[in-house]
C-alpha cells in the first residue's frame, strides 16, 4: 500500500491508544482523532419519512467471507426514531423477511450520521451520508457484515399495483445458481395490474452470454397483501425467471432482492421513457460507472465516450482496474474508435464496442432507460461487470465549478471487501482542493474506521469531461493514499474509480445542497 | 353505456393497445454481436494445465497483482508466480501453504504486463485437495458458504 508520512502521525499514533476499542464481537473500531465541528444545514429532521434502501456486501458464515444482499424500507420520525420497518435479506442460511423494532439514528450538520436497525436477530449499524433530505449513502459498519449501497425516501402515493405501469429497465447483479457471478440487464413493460410483458435480457454468467432473451413464462408483479404492500411498499416479482421480493420508492424506481437461493441477486428498475429508440436517440457525450467480477478477481471501470447519434463512438476514454491490473485507453501510443446499435424493435436495448490498437476490444449491452441513462453491461470474455451510463453536461466542468460539498459512497476489494461512505468538500483552488472525512470498514482486518479525515488534489483537465484525477491520503491511524480517475458526469455527480494496484475500488459522488 | 362500463370498455383497450404497441416476439429479439477476442488476465479454461513444483515462498497479501495470495512454485522448468486468490478463503478451509510445501496446481497461465501468472482452480498439498475456483474460472472465494449452504444449514454469524 502506498503511504506517506505526515507530521501529526506521531499525534495519530498516541491518540490510536486511547481511541481504539475492542468490539465485544471480537472486532476493532478505530476513531480518528475528534475532527472540526461538522458546519451544514442538515440536522436529524432532514431524515424522515419512509425510505427504501439497497445494499450487498459480504458476511461471515461458518468462517467463510460469502457475498449477501438486503433491501428494504424504513420509517424515520425526523427525532432520531426509526418507527418501523421491514427488510428482505439473501444471505448464506437462506432469504428472510425480517421487521425493524426500537431503531436508531442520528445525523450531524454535514449530513454524515448513524443508522442502527434491530430486527428479531439483533441490531445492524450503518454509517450514512445524505445528499439531500430524499436520499443518501449507506455503509454497513458491523464486525461480522458490510456492505454498501444508498437509500431513497418513498412515495407512499405509489404503494400500488396501479402505480407499476409502463416500461421499465433494469440491472440485477449477484451470485448464479452454479455459484458464479452473473449479471442481467433488460426491461418490461407492467401493465398496472400485476401483469409483465414484452420482457427481455441479457444475461453475462462469468463472461458466458446468453444473447438477447425473452423472458420465460411466469412473469409478474404484486404488492404484498398482507399489509407490507401498503405499509412498506413491498412487492414479489418474477422477472426474467428470477424471483425478487421489491420496495418501490417512486412509480419510476424499484429497488430489487433475489428471493431464490442459493442464487443472490439484487438490483434496481427504472421507468423507461415511452419512445420508440434508435440510434439517433443517443447523441451526447456519456460518463459510465460498472464494476463486478473477472476471472482474475475483482474488477471495476469508469470511462467516457461521445455518441454521435449514427452510430459512431469518439473521444473515448477508459480505466479499468481488474484485480490490480490497470488498463487506461486510449493506451500509450494506440488510438481507439468505436461503434454502437440501438435494438431496430426500438425497445432500448444496443451494443456498444470500442477497439484500441494495442490493447484490443472492449464490448458493452445496454438499455436506455432515457436518451441520458442506461444500464451498462460489459461482455467480454471473462469479465462480469455492470453499471450505470449517464450523459455528461454539454458544458465544461472546473474546479470552480465542483465547488462545494458532496456525499460519497466507495465499495471494493482489497484482501477482502472494504465500504466507504462519508463527505468531500472541494474547494476552487487548484491544487490541495479536496478534504474529506469518511466511515470505513475492512471486513478482511475486522476493522471498522470512524471519522477518518483526508485530504488531496482534484486536479481537472478542461473540459474537464474526460479523465481527471483525485488523490487523497488519510490522515490516521496510518497515512493511506488513494488514486481515483474521476469521470464528471456534471457539476453535481462524479463516478471515481481507483487505479492503485493494492485495491480494486469505486464509487461515486453526490452534491449535497 | 353505463359510465362504469365504459371505464372498463376503454381500460381493456388501453391495456390491449399497451400490450400490442410493445409486443415483442422471439423473431424480434435483436441480434448480439460475437465475444469479443479474449483479453489479458483472462481464466481460458480450454487452456487448464496441471503444475507441480515446491513452495518457494508465499505471500499472503501480495505486494504485487493480482490482489491476494500468490506463492512462488519451483517447477521443472523454472519458478512460477502463482496466485491463490482471497487469503481469508484458505484459511476457511483450514488450508494453509508454507516455503517447501510440495503442491500442484490445476490453472491456467495468464499473461500480464509484468509476467506470467498461474491462476489456480485447484490445489492440492499432502493429499489435501481445494477448489479455488467455478468450472468457468470463477473465483469462489464469496460463493463457497452459499455451494455448502445449498446442502445443509450454515451457521451465519451475528445479526442480519
Amino acid at each position: 500500500m502506498s503511504t506517506s508520512t505526515k507530521r501529526w502521525v506521531l499525534l495519530a499514533a498516541l491518540l490510536l491508544a486511547s481511541l481504539t476499542a475492542a468490539c465485544g464481537n471480537g472486532g476493532t473500531a478505530i476513531v480518528g482523532p475528534p475532527p472540526p465541528p461538522p458546519t451544514g444545514n442538515f440536522s436529524n429532521a432532514n431524515l424522515k419519512g419512509q425510505y427504501a434502501f439497497l445494499m450487498s456486501g459480504t458476511e461471515i458464515c461458518s468462517g467463510f467471507s460469502s457475498f449477501f444482499t438486503r433491501a428494504g424500507s424504513f420509517t424515520a420520525d425526523g427525532s432520531g426514531h426509526i418507527t418501523g420497518g421491514l427488510e428482505d435479506i439473501n444471505v448464506c442460511a437462506g432469504v428472510f423477511t425480517l421487521q425493524f423494532t426500537n431503531s436508531t439514528y442520528s445525523i450531524t450538520a454535514d449530513g454524515r450520521g448513524t443508522l442502527s436497525l434491530t430486527n428479531t436477530t439483533g441490531t445492524t449499524n450503518y454509517s450514512i451520508t445524505l445528499s439531500s433530505a430524499t436520499e443518501g449513502v449507506i455503509a454497513q459498519t458491523d464486525v461480522n457484515s458490510t456492505a454498501s449501497g444508498s437509500f431513497q425516501r418513498q412515495n407512499v402515493a405509489a404503494f400500488s399495483d396501479s402505480a407499476i405501469a409502463g416500461g421499465y429497465v433494469f440491472d440485477f447483479v449477484g451470485i448464479s445458481a452454479t455459484f458464479n457471478p452473473e449479471s442481467v440487464v433488460g426491461r418490461f413493460n407492467a401493465d398496472g395490474g400485476r401483469g409483465i410483458h414484452s420482457g427481455l435480457f441479457d444475461s453475462n454468467e462469468a463472461g458466458t452470454l446468453s444473447g438477447q432473451q425473452l423472458f420465460p413464462t411466469g412473469a409478474f408483479y404484486q404488492l404484498d397483501t398482507n399489509g407490507d404492500g401498503t405499509n412498506f411498499g413491498r412487492g414479489t416479482a418474477n422477472i426474467a425467471g428470477h424471483n425478487f421480493a421489491f420496495y418501490i420508492v417512486d412509480a419510476t424506481r424499484l429497488k430489487l432482492l433475489g428471493a431464490d437461493f442459493p442464487e443472490a441477486f439484487s438490483g434496481e428498475a427504472f421507468a423507461q421513457q415511452n419512445i420508440s429508440f434508435t440510434a439517433a436517440s443517443l447523441n451526447n457525450g456519456f460518463a459510465f460507472l460498472i464494476g463486478g467480477a473477472s476471472s482474475a478477481g475483482p474488477i471495476a471501470t469508469a470511462g467516457r465516450f461521445t455518441a454521435d447519434g449514427g452510430g459512431n463512438l469518439t473521444s473515448i476514454f477508459l480505466d479499468e482496474n481488474n484485480d490490480g491490473f490497470v488498463t487506461l485507453l486510449p493506451s500509450q501510443g494506440g488510438t481507439v474508435a468505436g461503434t454502437y446499435t440501438v435494438d431496430p424493435n426500438g425497445l432500448g436495448g444496443g451494443t456498444a464496442s470500442w477497439t484500441d490498437t494495442n490493447v484490443g476490444t472492449f464490448s458493452f449491452i445496454f438499455y436506455l432507460v432515457s436518451p441520458t441513462k442506461a444500464v451498462f453491461q460489459e461482455t467480454d470474455p471473462q469479465i462480469t461487470s455492470d453499471g450505470t451510463l449517464l450523459a455528461q453536461t454539454a458544458g465544461s466542468v472546473s474546479s470552480a465549478t465542483l465547488a462545494g460539498d458532496f456525499a460519497f459512497v466507495w465499495s471494493g476489494v482489497s484482501s477482502d471487501e472494504e465500504d466507504f461512505v462519508g463527505q468531500l468538500k472541494l474547494t476552487s483552488a487548484s491544487g490541495n482542493n479536496a478534504a474529506g472525512i469518511m466511515d470505513f470498514n475492512e471486513f478482511g482486518a475486522a476493522e471498522q474506521f470512524f471519522n477518518i479525515q483526508f485530504n488531496g488534489s482534484l486536479t481537472i483537465t478542461p473540459p474537464g469531461t474526460g479523465p481527471n484525477t483525485l488523490a487523497v491520503t488519510t490522515t490516521f491511524p496510518s497515512p493511506t493514499m488513494f488514486d481515483f480517475t474521476a469521470y464528471a458526469v456534471d457539476s453535481n455527480n462524479v463516478f471515481l474509480v481507483g487505479v492503485d494496484n493494492n485495491r480494486v475500488i469505486a464509487g461515486s459522488v453526490v452534491r449535497q445542497p | 353505456m353505463q359510465k362504469a362500463t365504459r371505464v372498463r370498455i376503454a381500460g381493456f383497450f388501453s391495456a390491449l393497445l399497451l400490450l400490442l404497441g410493445n409486443a415483442v416476439g422471439a423473431q424480434q429479439l435483436a441480434d448480439r454481436p460475437r465475444q469479443a477476442a479474449m483479453r489479458t488476465l483472462a481464466y481460458d479454461a480450454t487452456r487448464e494445465t496441471v503444475v507441480e513444483g515446491t513452495v518457494l515462498s508465499y505471500t499472503a497479501k501480495s505486494p504485487t497483482p493480482p490482489i491476494g495470495a500468490h506463492l512462488v512454485l519451483q517447477t521443472a522448468v523454472g519458478t512460477l508466480d502463482v496466485h491463490l486468490g482471497a487469503p481469508l478463503f484458505l484459511q476457511a478451509n483450514h488450508f494453509s501453504v508454507a516455503k517447501g510445501d510440495s503442491v500442484r496446481v490445476v490453472g491456467v497461465g495468464s499473461a500480464t504486463r509484468q509476467g506470467t501468472v498461474f491462476l489456480v482452480r485447484v490445489i492440492q498439498k499432502a493429499g489435501q485437495s481445494l477448489v479455488l475456483r467455478t468450472a468457468k474460472g470463477a473465483p469462489l472465494s464469496l460463493a463457497a458458504a452459499r455451494a455448502l449452504g445449498a446442502q445443509k444449514s450454515q451457521q451465519q454469524e451475528g445479526a442480519r
